[in-house]
């Protein structure tokens, strides 16, 4: 009895564990934004009841999971890229990248593309060589030597991984050193015109002196001679005095214009430092920062361009930006690009292709510029391509509801990317499955009953979660079939009727039901039958339940019930005999119960009812056959 | 002149006899009020049949009504072997039966297999 308390229980708690999750499915269905689904549509299992057996309308199973899956491509934790800015933040420095598309492209173009077939080792010891004589530990550096890494520059951009950057460096120095020869003119210059102006100056100052000197004696003649003589060279001085108005203003011009060619050079170079590291050329703004720093000294370090940018770059409000900083950042970036690049390999070599996959995005989203970047064999871009290419497609064939294709890339995914999430996206893709065969079931069972509008409805439900469902094409072709030939359909069923081969009826129930469309009386019969038997497979699933949990005499039990709709049936028989010798004590007696009920001896069939009953006691038949036969005992 | 062993003979007669007296009425007690032989539900389940018309002692608990015919009443008994069957009490009896008593009964088996209590006592 405890047993059986707990069994039912136990079935209960499926029951309820099922609409649970069919509320939440149609939960998860309103959230997924479609609005031609009707919201009121209910979640149900097939049952016995005459009713058709709805399923779970809608699908909760919409593309999110794979916009989640495939949006990894650019959209990690780690480097933050914002997809609707086109914003990668990394370590709290934020780079424009430009509009997820683009980058997308980009990415698809760097995995596309032929390994080197230069030397790249040889590449990267020159850049090596002019790092390490530019190093901020050589500081005061001679000319020569400056001169010496320049040259170096123009042998690195020979090689294709350069892409010419080392060229726009080496033209920017080769711009400072001749703007630095300008600055040195216009300083000759100034001095020069420093020298005239002075020279302007004791002209003035000694013709002044004079007519001063002059002025005093005339006075004193005038004065013991009385004349009238007046002081002569005024207006000498005047022009003098207007000269050396015109040498200072000459002057002032020679300054400014030897101040704007040093500006001028020192704007142009920052400018340009400013420029690689907005791009994520961190290399070329690391070698640009070191010639910098030798080329331009003192006040010069400090930034005179582009401080919004770099403000944006690094939000930090205290923060004085100089070119020392510009270097660290490069630094630090093409060491985490290393890094990056350095799991990637590690992953390939351990078969993690997919893991390979998301470091590679992680790394290009910074590194996108970086030559370490072009050292990934072609083969192994090639591989990692692919695997890109199936997770768009994948998010593609999520949109459009092909699951089918979904699982073929899966499949494929066993051999090409073994550590992709297969099961997570599979258990997903099972489910959305399931739930529209469970419409088109539920379409069937309409069709069997006869209600057409309900196997439009149960038909467009499945089309909706699965519009490639093979079930669907099936069901679709059947109809058409029967639609020709109802007269085959009815005599078959009548002859199937005539053998009582129910089983047969109901396999092809929905064919049966459009054909008998017409027919009111076929139909109800067939209604009858399915009906019946669907109620014999669920009592038949019950007690397989029961026999499960060792609880037989209730899955006997339960069988008798069946027994009582349909005794005939052959499902139900290979049931009975499965289980019969299980419990082959009770059934003898029960047996042997109605045998003598049947001849009318109810003194001795009440007597077996209370033995059976003995063996167990929670027996529905032996309690119904004693209350039938015990007011009966005397006759 | 009378015996002097006389009066002890006596004296041992009369507890002996008092004895046999009592183990007798012990055997009978125990025996049942009938003479008919003990009932046996094994045998009855085997062939019910082929008691039909016999008659037979039984002990028994009673152990709950079962239906109200109309000569009688069907009630269910649990026998010392702890058997459990149906048997009716007609009404001619007069008995005051009642559930979770034991009682020694006379019973007679119908054509039919009935099993009829023809006379119980309590005990």
């Amino acid at each position: 009895m405890k047993k059986s308390i707990i069994s039912l229980a136990i079935i209960f708690s499926c029951a309820i564990g099922f609409s649970q999750s069919a509320t939440w499915l149609n939960k998860s269905q309103s959230i997924s934004a479609n609005p031609q689904v009707n919201p009121q549509a209910s979640a149900s299992v097939p049952s016995v009841s005459t009713q058709p057996a709805v399923p779970q309308q809608k699908g909760f199973f919409e593309s999110s999971t794979f916009e989640r899956t495939a949006d990894k491509i650019f959209d990690t934790d780690k480097d933050s890229f914002d997809f609707e800015n086109g914003t990668l933040n990394w370590k709290g420095k934020t780079f424009n990248v430009g509009d997820s598309r683009m980058v997308r492209a980009r990415f698809e173009r760097y995995l596309a593309m032929p390994e080197l077939s230069q030397d790249y080792n040889a590449y990267q010891a020159i850049l090596a060589e002019i790092t390490s004589r530019l190093s901020a530990s050589n500081d005061r550096l001679p000319d020569e030597v400056v001169r010496a890494c320049w040259s170096r520059l123009f042998d690195a951009a020979e090689y294709d991984v350069d892409g010419r950057s080392s060229l726009t460096i080496a033209n920017l120095v080769y711009l400072s050193w001749r703007m630095r020869g300008e600055y040195q003119n216009a300083r000759t210059s100034e001095i020069k015109q420093q020298e005239i102006t002075d020279e302007q100056k004791k002209e003035v100052v000694g013709k002044a002196e004079f007519i001063e000197y002059a002025s005093d004696k005339i006075v004193s003649q005038n004065r013991k001679h009385n004349t009238k003589q007046r002081t002569k060279g005024a207006s000498s001085l005047a022009y003098a005095i207007q000269d050396l108005d015109e040498e200072i203003a000459n002057l002032a011009t020679k300054k400014a214009a030897k101040e704007l060619v040093g500006s001028k050079a020192v704007l142009l170079f920052q400018s340009q430092i400013v420029s690689f590291l907005l791009e994520r050329k961190f290399q070329q703004a690391q070698i640009a920062s070191m010639f910098y720093r030798h080329i331009f000294r003192g006040s010069a370090q400090e930034l005179q361009v582009g401080k919004n940018e770099i403000k944006e770059l690094i939000p930090v409000s205290s923060f004085l930006p100089s070119i020392d900083v510009f270097e660290n950042i490069a630094t630090e970036a093409r060491k985490d690009i290393h890094d990056g690049m350095v799991a990637v390999n590690s992953l390939i070599k351990n078969g993690e292709m997919f893991g390979a996959f998301e470091r590679l995005m992680e790394t290009f989203a910074l590194g996108e510029f970086d030559s370490e970047l072009a050292l990934l064999p072609s083969e192994k871009r090639r591989q990692i391509l692919k695997i890109y290419k199936d997770v768009s497609a994948m998010k593609t064939l999520a949109d459009s509801k092909d699951w089918g294709a979904i699982i073929e890339i899966l499949e494929d995914f066993k051999t090409t990317a073994p550590d992709f999430r297969s099961r997570e996206v599979l258990a997903k893709v099972r489910t959305a499955q399931r739930v529209s065969d469970m419409h088109v079931m539920a379409a069937k069972q309409a069709a069997a009953l006869g209600k057409i509008e309900d196997v439009k409805a149960s038909l467009a439900q499945a089309m909706q979660m699965w519009p490639l469902n093979p079930a669907i094409n099936e069901f679709n072709k059947d109809l058409v079939g029967l639609a020709s030939g109802a007269s085959k359909y009815i005599q078959k069923f009548d002859e199937l009727l005539a053998r009582k081969n129910y089983r047969e009826i109901v396999a092809e129930a929905p064919e049966y039901a459009i054909a008998f469309r017409q027919d009111d009386e076929r139909a109800k019969e067939l209604r009858k039958i399915v009906v019946r038997i669907s109620q014999i497979d669920t009592l038949i699933a019950q007690a397989e339940e029961f026999e499960k949990q060792n609880n037989k005499y209730f899955a006997w039990d339960i069988l008798e019930n069946a027994r009582a709709i349909d005794g005939s049936d052959s499902k139900l028989a290979l049931a009975l005999a499965r289980l019969a010798p299980e419990v082959a004590d009770y059934v003898k007696m029960l047996g042997r119960a109605k045998a003598e009920e049947e001849k009318q001896n109810y003194a001795i069939a009440l007597n077996c009812y209370l033995s059976a009953q003995e063996i167990f006691p929670a027996s529905q038949a032996c309690r119904l056959g004693i209350e039938r036969v015990a007011s009966r005992y005397t006759e | 002149m009378k015996s002097k062993t006389t009066p002890i003979i006596i004296a041992i007669l009369i507890p002996l006899i008092s004895i046999a007296m009592a183990l007798s009425l012990i055997y009978f007690k125990k025996r049942g009020f009938s003479s008919n032989p003990e009932f046996s539900y094994v045998q009855y389940l085997e062939s019910p049949r082929n008691m039909s018309g016999n008659r037979y002692s039984l002990k028994a608990e009673l152990e709950m009504q079962l239906a109200d015919v109309g000569n009688g009443r069907v009630v269910s008994l649990r026998d010392s072997n702890r058997k459990k069957f149906a048997v009716l009490i007609p009404n001619s009896l007069n008995v005051n039966a009642q559930t979770k008593q034991r009682y020694d009964m006379d019973i007679l088996i119908g054509k039919k297999g009935e099993i009829i209590v023809e006379s119980m006592k309590k005990y």
